[in-house]
């Protein structure tokens, strides 16, 4: 078990280090550098040619890499040329926001999908089903921005209910209730359109995986005892259904942190995702290849994760690594 | 032997492919049949080509698959006519073994459990009682009860055929359906299997409906045998297989016990197991 662990370790390494080598290649091969963004034509381009020479940007690429990977296998994130402020500091502040909107998506999303794919999989009324089977398709398949705007017209713009954007009001009442529920109200619309694609996925994985286990012979014999249909279904079938969804888990995370790029950014959400986006127009080098890095680390970590839940919750796993 | 336990009449179902924008698909009748009992104590081997309905007989008697109309008449009641609450307590009285040990076992619950479980719901059993029964049942099957705790992957096909004899037994069932309970067990372990059923049976005095391909068991086992055809019952036949009756079957069934008489009738003993 430790030795399999380990070199699951030392494979995830070989992964993060090759993603973050293609980024850095990537960021090589994309035009204008950080530098740039002071080229204009009141400034001298010798100020220019120096803030490169400052930022070791005239060195050759490969000279470039090493220096960096150097630092970066230290723990030296670099310092951001956009910010002004070491990238450890940055990340300190952004990691937990993003963290706080992820987890309660995740959440919602498990919660939801399995309620949602049980709906999908006992709802007797065709047209009912027909209905629900549409509108998680719908929902599915549109662009998390279009929700998103949809949303802030309706919620904030006619309605006024919610905050269009930030994670706090400036003014609140100095207690602790007023600022859960000025946060609460914050939370809404981000982790809401954030969490309807990743319900109606996992709604959808769920439903299969239901259908799948209610087709098997143990639930017919359930059946041919006379046990109540909801014990069928939750005893029997769910519990079974269960199992691929809790592997996927891990395989959400990719498509949450790509979420979280585009609904930080609508929502201004102080987060990773807001960062990323704001560091690649700025061409800001060593936050582009250290958000690479963590968000490296979280689908590696995860996938991780879901494999040895498997091992945990599912006693058949065990001979595949031993053997 | 002669009391009936079950007589069915006119049973049919047919099963409407999904409407398709191309063609029109007419339902397709996959059972019809009008007449045919089952006596209390006896093994009625159900014989017939893959896809002549006799799964689908099976599980139509039990509720398990929704007939479209007949009778199956127990202790003067229609079976498929009694609302499914009361049903569901006769169900106790009719249960069934499956072709695959594997997939009748919930990979989630232990032997104990699956065992268990059917006690606690139709015996109200729990404790000291339930430990007490589950021994004897787990003597009935032999199988050790070292085995309790273990989960279906632990165990060989064998056994959990065995377990799925036990747990089908462990609420008194008047009748069993066995649904090609040895076609996923290899040759040895058949013989067993099928020893196993036959003694049980003989014990509680069991009604089988035994639902197989292997001619050998039924030459060996069966008390009748019903040949199914497109989902019809085509012949019905005591036990004793003698020439003139394997030259009726022979007749009626287009061949499906060809091969028994081929088998069987040079030396007069009963074949390899052909199946």
């Amino acid at each position: 078990m430790i030795i399999y662990i380990l070199n699951r370790l030392i494979q995830a390494a070989l992964i993060v280090w090759a993603v973050l080598t293609v980024t850095f290649i990537l960021l090589q091969l994309a035009p204008g550098d950080p530098a740039s963004m002071y080229i204009r034509p009141e400034i001298d381009p010798a100020i220019v040619a120096n803030i490169r020479e400052q930022l070791g940007l005239n060195l050759p690429p490969f000279q470039q890499y090493l220096i960096w990977l150097k630092a970066f296998a230290s723990g030296n994130f670099g310092f951001s040329f956009s910010h002004l402020r070491p990238v450890g500091k940055i990340f300190a502040e952004a990691i937990p926001n993003t963290m706080q909107l992820t987890g309660i998506v995740l959440v919602l999303q498990l919660v939801g999908g399995i309620l949602v794919g049980t709906a999908l999989t006992v709802i007797r009324r065709k047209s009912v089903r027909s209905l629900l089977n549409m509108s998680v398709l719908v929902v599915y398949s549109a662009p998390g921005f279009l929700l998103a705007l949809i949303a802030l017209w309706i919620f904030s713009v006619k309605l006024g209910w919610l905050p269009p954007s930030h994670m706090r009001s400036l003014i609140v009442d100095d207690n602790f209730w007023a600022i859960l529920a000025d946060r609460a109200k914050h939370l809404i619309l981000p982790a809401g359109i954030l969490s309807l694609p990743s319900i109606a996925y996992t709604a959808k994985i769920f439903h299969a995986s239901l259908r799948e286990a209610l087709a098997q012979d143990y639930i017919l014999a359930a059946r041919a005892f006379g046990f109540s249909n909801r014990k069928i279904l939750f005893k029997y079938a769910m519990r079974n259904a269960l199992l691929p969804l809790l592997s996927s888990i891990g395989l959400f995370l990719p498509f949450l942190l790509g979420g979280t790029v585009i609904i930080e950014s609508i929502f201004a959400w102080p987060g990773m995702g807001k960062i990323t986006v704001d560091a690649i127009f700025s061409h800001d080098y060593p936050i582009i290849l250290s958000t690479t890095f963590i968000a490296a680390l979280a689908v590696v970590i995860g996938n991780l994760l879901a494999d040895l839940s498997y091992l945990i919750v599912d006693p058949r796993v065990k001979p595949a690594y031993e053997s | 032997m002669q009391s009936v336990l079950l007589d069915i009449r006119n049973l049919t179902k047919s099963y409407s492919p999904s409407r398709s924008l191309l063609r029109k698909k007419m339902p397709r009748a996959i059972l019809s049949v009008d007449e045919l009992s089952l006596f209390k104590g006896e093994i009625l081997a159900l014989v017939g080509e893959s896809g002549s309905g006799k799964t689908t007989f099976g599980r139509c008697l039990l509720r398990l698959v929704h007939a479209d109309s007949g009778e199956v008449f127990y202790a003067g009641d229609d079976l498929l006519a009694l609302p499914m609450r009361k049903f569901q307590r006769e169900r106790r009285k009719f249960q069934m073994i499956f072709q695959d040990p594997g997939a009748a076992l919930n990979p989630r619950q232990s032997i104990r459990q699956a065992i268990a479980e059917p006690l606690r719901v139709h015996e109200k059993l729990s404790g000291l009682a339930l430990e007490k029964r589950l021994q004897h049942i787990f003597e009935d099957v032999q199988l050790p009860t070292r085995l309790m705790g273990r989960f279906p992957h632990e165990i060989s096909g064998g056994q959990k055929q065995r377990v799925c004899i036990a747990r089908a037994l462990c609420v008194r069932p008047e009748l069993i359906i066995a649904d090609e309970p040895t076609a996923n067990l290899d040759a040895l372990i058949k013989g067993q299997i099928l020893e196993l059923l036959v003694s049980l049976q003989k014990k509680y005095g069991l009604t089988v409906l035994f639902i197989t391909h292997d001619l050998f068991a039924v030459e060996q086992f069966a008390d009748r045998i019903a040949t199914m055809e497109m989902g019809k019952i085509v012949n019905v036949m005591p036990k004793k297989v003698d020439e003139a009756n394997l030259n009726v079957v022979n007749e009626n069934s287009d061949g499906i016990l060809d091969g028994h008489a081929a088998l069987a009738a040079p030396t007069g003993k009963p074949g390899p197991n052909i199946a």
